[in-house]
């Protein structure tokens, strides 16, 4: 062999040999056949040598290189090895300690609410629209089928608004229900509606059951051809995908001005399992089995007619209601007081 | 408005023998809801009517004696520590094996046999309490319940000497069925659910006979439209007593007291009927005069609630010749109610128009069982029937007899209402077809007459529906409501959902939550309306706030024009639990228009960070999320220095925002002064921008082609005058040379190795050029050129 390659082999398997770690043979190996290594340019130089030599050594040169890397690739595996034995003790780690804290915010109870309840009802081809919350009286009341002086709009216990009246419509209010939004959305003129309305409500009433203002879920929909049975259709379909698949509706006769026939939805109670009765006695969450829901009913033809859509020609239903009375009866959370809702308790909001 | 009635009340009324939870559902589903049902005497077993036989003292104690009961076929020997008792009396015997409540306090215990300072006792001699009769014995409550007026054999289950073997529901009626809010209607109601005869008769007007002193009120009625009818007799020879059991039972289960027969006559009857009545003393009526009129200027009434009332000129009364007796339909007056000594009385059943009545009500805020009925609206043809079973009752039980005609003052004749009844259009409301002679069975049991019109009917509504049957549709109603919405099947609507696209801003809306909350604040809800106090912390220049007319407390005042003044009220709240804080609210602020328009309901967004450090930190916080949200909206942020600082702000630490050059909201750290004004130590900084500035602001985002050759990285610091902004640096630094094509800033230094009034500002620069790989020295004569000029224009010294 030609005594230079001799020389370079010698040297490079000497400082493979003693190579301790990675780093220390990667630059072995770029001494040796690195761009600038020792084998490197001697294959460089072949072109100096005589023509007859030049053969030769080219070809032990090649053979040297191909050795070189087989060294090289199998001490580099031991090494590896070599330091993969070591690495749990070294490089110890508790893993049961706490990670890197991400900053995570909350989203309100009501928010994740009203965002189950129209993701529901928008897979049905609802849309969500949004109506004045200051109404005028026109609107919230006089256009629903309750006229001035009406003993029903006693049961809402509405806010008025100081401020001039219009000459029209009426004093300002406070809507006391999103269904002040029916006529504006059949005052767009489109039909026919498929609509869900939710918006801040107001009341004036405060307890552990009431809020002066809370949000109601208003879903109406107007077509040709529609029946009672569409409505509890679509009532069903929500309680099961809201509730779970085991929970029942319930129509019950109520009264409502703006809709005809009227009814109060019940879900069958989830503590007692529809029974009315838990641990051998009265189920406390419940009246006889059955949640209060909310209200629903065929729109009133005068209700139709206020918003200029013809009674004989079209139909619809209409339902609502509040919107953290049902998250509760989701959760059976034991929220015994309402109003923590929106006392805005940093240790409240940051369980949701 | 809920109604407590008896099942065993309903029951005479019915052919019915369903369990009570049966009826509930069956009631529920297709008329009123049920939504309680108490059982009466459910904790009366083995509890019996018994007489003590004989009282003997006890050996070993003073207060407790030895009583030998006589409870039928057995005699027990029991230890009673009761004052009232002796030999002789009729007691409620609790025998070994009832579930008593001691001294009407705790759980119910199984009573046993027991030893009670050495003497045996087998049994209990009960209070009314101790067995939860209190709500019908109120007045003996603690004494041992005296039943001698009893006439039950010793040894009968007190469940049913007492009557209490009955179901009580608690019945939600709508306001609009007040015709439902009486056992007869209920009734009514009941036989056409569970299509059984309905057994009720109106009763008979009573027997003409010879009057030995003829008696007569003389009524008139001044204002008809407010009181279309009255109806007023005198009856003589009245013995007012205590009621029979029977009666106060009825009226017990049902919530009222009984108080007089003839008190208790006219409370019974309301119940049965749904009509209010009401009894004078005759002798108390001056001028033997009844008129019905509005009240005069300065007039007042002792009511029977034992308060007194001013009147105003707006409202009915019952008078006199001299003065008012009654506030019409709402209650009646002390003086000329009926009294112990009363013999003759002057029985009332009128109608009153609610209007009115609810007025009258809400101004007084007087509600009465009366008022609460009167204000739902009756018909006129309620009050004959009541009035003639009232007059019935006190001939029975109070001995009392007409002594005169019968006054009935009314506006006109009455006009029963008609409307068309068409199936088929019932059918389509349904959604089901039903069978015509279903549907005329119910409409009939109503209590309807039908005719036969062409294809449809015409249907001619029964005076107890006067009020609620306003058009064909309600007639709808009925026939649905019977046939049960339960009965019907589900079914999604076929038709075609409408092409709309989705709102804008309420697509934003959800985004910037998720942003947000994502990012590491916390989303809060506060009242859309707010205080005096919060209004004048937070006030925003020029703007009146709308007011509500008629304000629940003084924590609700006005509709807040800003989210500031909510937003720092929960960082005080909240700040001893959560020193460092971000929290976000997206809500409406309501800004008043000119006349005749409703106010704009802006969509704000407030975004506020709490801290304790002062150098500013916070204000930086906030501007995160604020850069947070441009970023993702693809929106060009700018802040300038507002001219004069507003109020809220401090005046070193504010802002205006602009998206892409133009005004949308402001940004700040909160002025120490307001702050203290919401009790917040803490620094705090935020801001507010409406919704809609993003929406317009927001920009669709273009391709840009990924630079094909790599960069050239230098990092460079500045030395500059405090004073002098960021913004003003890399303003200068943007337009040196294109080949700059990115920049950032990675840390600000003051303090040692600076000099004294300067600041260090350090960027990463990046180099590039478009068509090719950029040598070092381009980069570094790029750098140079930048150096000069920054020098040149800023004095700004580079390092390196």
């Amino acid at each position: 062999m030609n005594s230079q390659l001799e020389k370079i082999k010698n040297e490079a398997i000497a400082a493979i040999g003693r190579a301790r770690d990675e780093n220390t043979l990667t630059q072995a190996e770029i001494r040796a056949l690195g761009r600038k290594g020792a084998l490197t340019e001697f294959l460089r130089d072949l072109g100096r040598l005589a023509p007859e030599q030049r053969r030769a050594a080219g070809e032990e040169g090649n053979a040297l290189k191909k050795e070189l890397e087989s060294v090289i690739t199998r001490r580099r595996a031991e090494l590896q090895k070599i330091a993969a034995s070591g690495l749990a003790e070294r490089e110890w780690l508790d893993v049961t300690a706490p990670g890197r804290e991400l900053p995570a915010g909350h989203l309100h109870l009501t928010t994740q609410a009203i965002r189950e309840i129209t993701s529901i009802f928008s897979r049905l081809g609802y849309n969500c629209v949004s109506y004045p919350e200051v109404e005028w009286d026109w609107y919230a009341f006089e256009s629903l089928n309750m006229p001035k002086d009406h003993t029903a709009r006693d049961e809402w216990e509405t806010f008025f608004l100081s401020g001039p009246s219009h000459h029209k419509f009426g004093r300002l209010v406070l809507t006391p229900h999103t269904s002040s939004g029916q006529v504006r959305e059949m005052e767009r003129g489109e039909l026919p509606i498929r609509m869900v309305n939710i918006a801040k409500c107001y009341r004036r009433q405060s307890d552990v059951n009431h809020l002066p203002m809370f949000h109601q879920f208003e879903g109406l929909l107007i077509d040709k051809n529609i029946a009672i049975t569409h409505l509890k259709g679509t009532l069903d379909y929500f309680a099961r995908e809201f509730f779970g698949a085991g929970r029942r509706t319930r129509l019950r006769p109520f009264h409502f001005r703006f809709t005809e026939p009227s009814f109060e939805i019940d879900v069958s109670c989830g503590v007692c399992g529809g029974t009315g009765e838990s641990r051998g006695g009265r189920c406390r969450v419940c009246k006889q089995g059955w949640l209060e829901l909310g209200g629903a009913g065929m729109v009133h033809p005068n209700v139709l007619r206020a918003g200029g859509v013809d009674p004989r020609e079209w139909g619809g239903f209409a339902f609502g209601w509040g919107v953290e009375r049902t998250r509760m009866m989701k959760s059976a959370a034991n929220i015994d007081d309402i109003r923590v809702l929106y006392k805005n308790d940093a240790r409240f909001l940051e369980q949701f | 408005m809920n109604i407590s009635v008896s099942y065993n009340w309903l029951k005479e009324f019915l052919r019915c023998k369903l369990p009570s939870e049966e009826f509930a559902r069956r009631l529920s589903e297709s008329g009123m809801g049920v939504e309680r049902i108490e059982r009466l005497g459910e904790s009366l077993e083995q509890i019996v009517a018994a007489t003590v036989a004989e009282v003997r003292p006890h050996p070993n104690a003073d207060r407790l004696r030895i009583a030998l009961v006589d409870a039928g076929k057995e005699v027990f020997e029991v230890v009673c520590g009761g004052v009232n008792l002796k030999a002789g009396i009729k007691v409620a015997f609790a025998k070994v094996g009832a579930r008593v409540r001691w001294h009407g306090q705790g759980e119910l215990i199984e009573l046993k046999p027991a030893e009670i300072r050495g003497a045996k006792s087998f049994g209990m001699i009960c209070a009314a309490s101790e067995i939860g009769l209190q709500n019908f014995f109120p007045h003996a409550e603690r004494e041992i319940l005296d039943l001698s007026w009893l006439n039950a054999p010793n040894g009968t289950p007190l469940k049913q000497a007492l009557g209490l073997d009955d179901q009580i529901f608690d019945i939600e009626v709508t306001t609009n069925r007040p015709d439902a809010l009486s056992v007869i209607g209920l009734a009514r109601e009941a036989a056409v659910i569970l299509k059984t005869p309905f057994l009720w008769k109106p009763p008979s007007r009573p027997k003409k006979r010879a009057v030995s002193v003829f008696l007569s009120v003389s009524v008139a009625v001044a204002v008809r439209p407010f009181c279309p009818r009255y109806q007023a007799i005198v009856l003589d020879g009245v013995k007012v007593a205590p009621s029979p059991w029977w009666l106060q039972l009825r009226l017990l289960s049902a919530g009222i007291r009984p108080i007089s027969n003839i008190v208790d006559i006219t409370n019974y009857v309301m119940l049965e009927f749904g009509q209010p009545l009401h009894a004078f003393d005759y002798d108390r009526l001056e001028g033997k005069k009844i008129e019905v009129r509005t009240a005069r200027a300065g007039e007042k009434i002792r009511a029977l609630d034992g308060r007194d009332y001013e009147l105003k000129p707006e409202m009915l009364v019952i008078a006199d010749a001299k003065k008012p007796v009654a506030i019409a339909g709402v209650m009646g007056g002390e003086h000329s109610a009926v009294a112990e000594k009363t013999t003759r009385i002057v029985f009332e059943s009128a109608n009153f128009a609610p209007v009115s009545v609810r007025r009258t009500s809400r101004s007084l805020n007087l509600q009465s069982d009366s008022s609460l009925r009167f204000e739902k609206g009756l018909s006129t043809e309620g009050t004959a029937p009541a009035f003639l079973r009232a007059i019935e009752l006190a001939e029975k039980i109070a001995g009392g007899k007409a002594a005169g005609k019968m006054a009935d003052v009314r506006r006109g004749p009455y006009k029963p209402l008609t409307f068309d009844f068409d199936q088929v259009k019932t059918e389509e409301v349904i959604g089901v077809p039903v069978k015509t002679a279903e549907m005329k069975r119910i409409l009939l049991a109503l209590g309807f007459t039908l005719k036969k019109k062409g294809k449809i009917f015409s249907a001619t509504v029964p005076w107890w529906r006067d009020h609620d049957i306003e058009d064909s549709r309600d007639l709808t109603e009925e026939v649905a409501r019977v046939v049960g919405y339960h009965t019907l099947p589900s079914v999604l609507p076929a038709g075609v959902p409408p092409l709309r696209p989705p709102v804008p801003q309420l697509v934003l809306v959800d985004r910037l939550k998720t942003l947000l909350a994502d990012a590491g604040a916390t989303e809060i809800y506060s009242y859309s309306f707010v205080s005096e106090k919060m209004l004048e912390a937070v006030r925003v220049k020029g703007l009146a706030p709308i007011r509500l007319a008629n304000p629940l407390s003084a924590d609700f005042v006005a509709m807040r024009t800003n989210l500031a003044a909510s937003m720092l009220e929960v960082a005080a709240q909240n700040q001893m639990e959560r020193p460092a804080a971000a929290y976000f609210e997206v809500a409406k602020v309501y800004l008043p228009r000119g006349k005749g328009e409703l106010p704009e309901e802006r969509l704000d967004l407030i975004v506020a960070c709490i801290g304790e450090s002062a150098d500013g930190r916070e204000y930086y916080r906030v501007k995160g999320y604020l850069e947070r949200l441009t970023a993702e909206w693809n929106i060009h942020l700018g802040l300038e220095r507002p001219e004069d600082g507003e109020r809220l702000f401090h005046p070193g630490r504010a802002a205006k925002i602009l998206f892409n050059g133009e005004g949308a909201g402001a940004i700040g750290e909160i002025d120490a002064v307001v702050s203290r004004r919401f009790g917040l130590e803490r620094r705090a900084a935020l801001f507010t921008i409406p919704v809609d500035a993003i929406l317009r602001a927001a920009r669709p985002r273009a391709y840009r082609p990924i630079p094909a050759f790599p960069p050239v990285k230098r990092d460079v610091s500045f030395i500059v005058g405090v004073r002098k902004t960021y913004e003003e640096i890399t303003t200068l630094l943007k337009g040196v040379t294109p080949l700059l094509t990115d920049y950032s800033l990675f840390d600000i230094y003051q303090g040692k190795g600076v000099p004294a009034g300067k600041k260090s500002l350090a960027f990463h620069l990046i180099f590039s050029a478009p068509d090719r790989t950029l040598a070092a020295q381009e980069a570094d004569a790029a750098l140079e050129k930048i150096i000069g000029q920054l020098k040149g224009k800023l004095g700004a010294e580079a390092r390196r």
